[in-house]
């Protein structure tokens, strides 16, 4: 406990970590179990958990909360596994007096909440009268590493819908909850900064716990339970908001992982693609016929199958593709299938025994690397078809125009008009209005209220509450009528220029700007991280302002909505002795923790990299979130309210 | 705002509540005034679906306005759905889309 303090952070301890805990809550329950579970909990369960561990640790089978009651489950004990709202409790308690009535068997039920107990939930067993008959404890797995470098907290929607169109703490909260979990392992985050009104609740929540934690427990175990201070392994914690920047997740992404997700959409690093894909043997038969102008915007899917494909880092290919501007994809695809066939063609020189073998042993490797390539290969063709669509490509136009200038909106609406009217598919349709409208401050009345009528002639009337929903999250809205009184507008045209987010000669060949990841726009998220961290890309404007974190800035970051904070957490007095070890944390790189709260695209990851390529000598970049979302995901958040699929299914 | 999402909610679901949703729009007007509008018209468009699903027995409603006049042109009806689109003020390039789009719809078949 008290040993050495790990000076870097180690995603894969993390893990183990993770899954040890588990497993001890697990073994907690005596026996044979049956595990009921929360859909939306199988896909962090399963970063951590493979189902023969869980079945080597008395699972004997697993079902979903949402299946309803279990018929026949074999097993006396009965685990529930879910997350701490109300409806899944009602749901667990009613399952649980269900199975109480009907069944004379004893059971013994366990419920396991995530990420915590919550005295609401307590009520709900209560008043359907089966409290006393369960166990409730509490379950909190954090962050879970995505990645090397990536850790997520994998809320649904990425914590956004809650916090922002309900307004929710619990987003907030469960970050507090993991956030000071990694703080009490590898150290306190000696500066906290950010941006963002939930951020700085976040923040103080942060710095709240900590001293509860100070003043609660004695001296002696506060020193053994947080980590000293001056041997920290953060360097700082950057807290970016989500709300500050919602024009970058509303942009289509132009990298190669993010084009997957907006073409396939990538859950748990796990992506639905078309089996057609995989059979198709040869790539120069695109999947859908042939035909160039096939309208590939509605989600038609048709009967053809789907077949979901892992996508991380293990893939050497696709950790090398993931980041790039889908232009240079297609040559990087070209080299490594040069390189791979030069691998073949090693066998020829194989002359002895020994060489053949060392041959052999390769073998499997290329092989597997012959079957990544083909699969992005595949993959890269397919998303081809749909970026080379009419439709795709007047999006981006409008897109880039409206980052860019933003200036004659008119023909820009034109533009979109006439998308609606030949029934391009809603989400593409809104995020263009929301980019529009927060990079332009508002629409007109009158200009609304056209498109407002469109939509509803296209999509149908019942999409009044989607735009009402989106009126709500401030991402389309009238000029000058703000509906939340204290948000300030976001100053688009003021902040292109003062934090460069539109580069000209953007290189994507060999990116020397962050800005390559959107073909000449940079990320305002990103910037702001910059400006915390690396103010020389940002131009000679701001990088003599020389001032450490936000200093000298304040006049820009008023421009973007939320409070502006920086908090210096000082280490524990005891630990000042530890001075000498201060000394020697020098030469330690140390990290900085980058935290989305409200999550972060596929792109913004990528862009991260790039900084954390080009800081590597200085220090190392942890990217931290509570989920990966894209445009579309933040307009289905929008979309869902409305009782839709009616107008669907009648065709 | 929260009463207008339960009331839409359910004119979809019991299809039949047309009177609810006439109701719906009295309580609504008061509020705001283009949504107000749009229901109005939702409703229209519900009183034009009945009609059409008794004249041609084929399914209408849940359809949009567009999707309407779609299938009003692949089953023959051009008129009726000229006279939707003056009576929902469809514009025209919209509605030259929609004619468009059942083309070879209409070759197939």
């Amino acid at each position: 406990m008290s040993g050495i303090l790990p000076t870097t952070i180690n995603p894969k301890s993390l893990k183990a970590d993770a899954l040890a805990s588990f497993l001890t809550l697990l073994e907690s329950v005596r026996g044979k179990k049956s595990l009921i579970l929360d859909r939306t909990l199988s896909a962090p369960l399963s970063h951590i958990a493979r189902f023969s561990v869980l079945q080597e640790h008395g699972v004997d089978n697993i079902f979903w909360l949402d299946d309803g009651p279990q018929r026949d489950t074999a097993q006396r004990n009965i685990i529930y596994l879910i997350r701490g709202d109300i409806k899944n409790a009602q749901a667990a308690s009613a399952q649980i007096k269900k199975l109480l009535q009907t069944s004379e068997v004893e059971f013994d039920f366990n419920v396991f909440l995530y990420p915590r107990k919550m005295l609401s939930i307590e009520k709900v067993f209560e008043e359907e009268g089966v409290l006393g008959d369960v166990t409730i404890s509490e379950w909190n797995l954090g962050f879970i590493p995505l990645e090397e470098d990536l850790l997520s907290i994998e809320l649904p929607e990425a914590g956004y819908k809650g916090m922002y169109l309900h307004g929710l703490p619990t987003t907030v909260n469960f970050s507090a909850i993991a956030l000071n979990a990694l703080q009490k392992q590898y150290g306190i985050y000696p500066r906290i900064i950010g941006k963002g009104a939930q951020a700085k609740k976040l923040c103080d929540q942060l710095i709240r716990m900590r001293a509860e934690a100070q003043s609660s427990s004695s001296a002696d175990s506060a020193a053994t339970e947080w980590a000293k201070g001056e041997t920290s392994a953060f360097d700082q914690l950057v807290v970016i908001e989500r709300q500050t920047d919602m024009v970058t997740p509303l942009m289509t992404q132009l990298t190669y992982e993010g084009l997957i997700d907006e073409v396939f959409g990538i859950k748990n690093s796990q992506a639905e693609v078309p089996s057609t894909l995989f059979t198709a043997s040869n790539p120069k038969l695109p999947a859908n016929g042939g035909a160039p102008s096939i309208v590939s915007t509605t989600p038609i899917n048709e009967q053809r199958k789907t077949r979901k494909v892992v996508l991380d880092g293990h893939d050497t290919l696709y950790a090398s593709l993931r980041d790039l501007n889908f232009a240079v994809v297609g040559t990087t695809l070209n080299k490594f299938a040069r390189k791979l066939n030069e691998d073949y063609e090693e066998r020829h020189q194989a002359k002895t025994v020994s060489q053949i073998k060392d041959f052999v042993s390769k073998l499997g490797g290329l092989q597997a690397e012959h079957q990544s390539l083909r699969l992005h290969t595949n993959l890269a063709e397919e998303i081809m078809n749909r970026t080379q669509t009419e439709f795709f490509n007047r999006a981006l136009e409008v897109q880039q125009n409206m980052v860019a200038s933003g200036l004659d909106t008119s023909t820009l609406n034109q533009t979109i008009e006439e998308l609606i009217v030949r029934g391009v598919s809603l989400d593409i349709v809104l995020r263009l209005l929301a980019i529009e409208c927060l990079t332009s401050g508002g629409m007109k009345e009158k200009e609304l209220a056209n498109f407002k009528r469109l939509i509803f002639l296209q999509y149908g009337y019942e999409h009044i509450l989607t735009l009402n929903a989106l009126t709500k999250l401030d991402l389309i809205f009238q000029r000058g009528s703000k509906t939340s009184a204290n948000a300030t507008t976001l100053q688009f045209s003021s902040l292109r220029k003062n934090m460069r987010l539109i580069v000209d000669d953007v290189n994507e060949q060999a990116p020397d700007d962050v800005a390559y990841v959107y073909s000449g726009y940079a990320p305002l998220s990103i910037r702001l991280v910059q400006y915390v961290i690396q103010k020389r890309a940002l131009g000679t404007k701001i990088s003599t302002l020389g001032g450490s974190g936000w200093r000298g800035a304040e006049d820009i970051l008023r421009g973007i909505p939320g409070d502006v904070f920086d908090q210096v957490q000082k280490p524990d007095e005891k630990s000042i002795k530890t001075k000498v070890l201060q000394a020697a944390r020098k030469e330690v790189k140390r990290t900085v923790a980058v935290f989305f709260l409200g999550g972060i695209t596929f792109t913004e990851i990528a862009a991260l990299r790039f900084i954390a390529r080009q800081e590597s000598e200085r220090r190392k970049i942890l990217i931290l979130t509570t989920g990966i979302i894209d445009g579309r995901d933040i307009m289905k958040t929008a979309m869902d309210i409305t009782p839709s699929g009616v107008s669907v299914s009648a065709e | 705002v929260i009463y207008r999402e339960s009331l839409l909610l359910d004119d979809i679901q019991d299809r039949e509540d047309k009177i609810k949703l006439g109701m719906k729009i009295f309580q609504d007007s008061k509020d705001s005034y283009s949504d107000a509008k749009a229901m109005e018209e939702h409703a229209k468009l519900y009183d034009w679906q009945v009609t059409f699903e008794k004249d041609y027995k084929q399914m209408f409603i849940g359809l949009t306005v567009a999707e309407t006049i779609k299938k009003l042109f692949k089953i023959g009806q051009s008129s009726k759905a000229s006279k939707m689109k003056s009576e929902f003020k469809v514009p025209e390039k919209m509605f030259v889309f929609l004619k468009e789009g059942t083309y070879p719809v209409a070759k197939k078949s």
